[in-house]
């Protein structure tokens, strides 16, 4: 499982600004929506597979990674081409009729949702938890007119994203300690595999909390009070590209939504 | 039991950006009933090694022989409960793995698991508990509220009950005070001489090894650069400095004492014991030399 995980590198898309990926990101996906003739599909295909290839991600690595999540929408497009009535007969097998339109939603639903699985993942492939952090943070501050704090949402989803590693590490080493002393966590019934994980659960829980009594205490021993108006340690600089990579990703959209039949 | 490592490569992650080669071409065999030490520097592959013992990891390519059973790449996990039975595995701060409600219930999990009846884990509970230094009082309290050194028993309780042929620890007196690690060392020796437990033990604190190991394994970046005894691993300057293993702190003042013009031939002491000898020695020539 590769969704959620960072590779460094040094790759055009990885020295994007952060707020430039989450955007263009979400950008991309919505379009895939607009996009429901072969022709958009194919540029939108297309430039999903250049940023891969940009990324200098392996190729099989990557689809390994993603190969779950491409399987399982595969299989919500077969039922729906198999159970979608409406339409022009294409053919049929016995009492299944393929229909014009259910081929339609079929192929429309597998690109678009292998689309948006393949864009979230190069992003979190290619920005580290603390950038992703940092872009949320600048692009939710708008909202503090609602009286929203802001600041301490942005500290607390920093902390939570720092500390995801280091609670994967301590699931499997607990796990291989609960393990060792014969714990069935592989057994075959799911009775016992409930059961099993109880043991695995309580100490990280245990850890978590000391963990977080701990930071709390340390950052308070050195000075923090809240999170407003601190000077920023890392900062992210907006290039031209990054503006212009959006402004083609808005052109696109505009086109796809004007040209949408 | 003996141990047995034929060509042992492990990768982590492999086909990934983050594979990484933790083992390469391990061989070793560890006899029954010794008291073995795996020494190295940090992330050289220590608790990778020992990860292999209760099939935890399984090898990339080679073969782990462990008592009559072979572990390869293909094993399955239902093939490994009796060796889990067998060999004992205390982890590094094994305090993280308490998680029952009353000590009592945190060191029968072992022996329920491996099909004891809980009248029978009762009575266990009590006897490890005793063995580990710790009274009855304890058993009630909730593991949550002992002091660090109190879990560490506890944890090794948890273990002990199981009544293992093999004892792994990885570093079971980091972090404890002076007489904590020495009470637990004595315990770990004790259950080797006594019960014949198989002891492999990874550490790095050179004097425990050098007091109470029989064979030393050393590691450095994934392969084993020597399996030896304490006496020669230490001794071996050529390879103690290139690796940057530390010295027993007698071995070091022994090196002073020569250094600064102490005339003595023969391996350097490595504890205590062959401390007292060293100094005998030189007094003995230092004698012989007046009455000449
Ligand atoms: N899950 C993993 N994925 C990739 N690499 C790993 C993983 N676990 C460990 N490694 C790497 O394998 C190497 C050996 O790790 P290991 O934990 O065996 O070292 P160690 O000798 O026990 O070190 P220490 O004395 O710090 O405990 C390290 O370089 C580590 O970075
Ligand atoms: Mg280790």
């Amino acid at each position: 499982m590769i969704f959620g995980r960072y590779v460094s590198g040094d790759s055009f898309i990885h020295k994007l600004d952060p707020r430039d990926k989450l955007i263009s990101a979400t950008l991309i996906i919505i379009i895939s929506f607009l996009a429901n003739e072969p022709l958009s599909a194919l540029i939108l295909g297309l430039i999903c597979l250049l940023i891969l290839l940009v990324s200098k991600i392996k190729l099989l690595f990557f689809f390994r990674g993603i190969r779950f999540f491409l399987i399982m929408i595969a299989f919500t497009a077969i039922l729906q081409l198999l159970f979608a009535n409406n339409g022009e007969e294409l053919f049929s097998v016995g009492p299944i009729r393929i229909t014009s339109f259910g081929a339609k939603i079929a192929s429309l639903t597998f690109f678009r949702f292998s689309l948006a699985i393949i864009i979230a993942t190069l992003f979190t492939l290619t920005t580290s938890m603390i950038q992703i952090s940092d872009a949320v943070g600048y692009l939710i501050r708008p909202l503090k007119i609602f009286k929203l704090p802001v600041d301490d949402i942005v500290l607390t989803l920093s902390i939570a994203l720092r500390f995801i590693p280091t609670m994967l590490q301590e699931i499997s080493t607990i796990s291989d300690a609960q393990k060792a002393r014969g714990s069935s966590l592989n057994s075959r019934s799911i009775a016992k595999k409930i059961k099993a994980i109880v043991p695995i659960l309580m100490p990280l829980f245990i850890a978590s909390v000391r963990r977080a009594e701990d930071l709390a205490t340390a950052m308070i021993m050195r000075g923090y009070s809240d999170g407003k108006n601190r000077t920023k340690f890392r900062i992210m600089k907006w290039k031209n590209r990054d503006t212009l990579i959006i402004l083609f990703l808005l052109f696109l959209l505009i086109f796809f939504g004007i040209t949408k039949k | 039991m003996e141990i047995l490592f034929k060509n042992v490569d492990y990768i982590y992650q492999p086909n990934s950006p983050f594979q990484f080669k933790a083992l390469t071409d391990v061989n070793l065999k560890i006899e029954s009933g010794s008291f073995t030490a795996i020494i190295g520097k940090t992330g050289s592959g220590k608790s990778t090694l020992i990860r292999h013992l209760n099939g935890l990891l399984k090898p990339s390519s080679g073969e782990v022989k462990i008592g009559n059973l072979t572990i390869t790449s293909s094993i399955k996990e239902s093939q490994l409960s009796d060796l889990r039975r067998k060999v004992g595995m205390l982890f590094q701060f094994p305090e993280q793995q308490l998680f029952a409600d009353t000590v009592e219930h945190d060191i029968e999990f072992g022996p329920i698991n491996f099909g004891t009846t809980k009248e029978k884990a009762k009575k266990i509970a009590r006897e490890s508990l005793k063995k580990v230094g710790l009274n009855d009082e304890f058993l009630n309290r909730s593991p949550l509220e002992l002091s660090g050194g109190q879990m560490r028993r506890v944890a090794l309780a948890g273990v002990l009950a199981v009544k293992p042929d093999i004892l792994v620890l990885d570093e079971p007196t980091a972090g404890l005070d002076f007489i904590g690690k020495k009470e637990i060392m004595k315990l770990i020796k004790k259950l080797q001489l006594e019960e014949h437990t198989t002891i492999i033990l990874v550490s790095n604190s050179m004097e425990d090894v050098a007091d109470y190991a029989e064979e030393v394994i050393l590691l450095s970046k994934g392969k084993v650069i020597k399996q030896a005894s304490p006496n020669k691993i230490f001794s071996n300057k050529e390879i103690t400095s290139a690796l940057g293993i530390e010295t027993p702190q007698t071995t070091v003042l022994a090196e002073f004492l020569l250094e600064r013009g102490v005339d003595f031939k023969g391996s350097l002491p490595i504890n205590e014991k062959s401390f007292n000898n060293f100094l005998k020695k030189i007094f003995e020539e230092k004698k012989k030399t007046r009455i000449l």
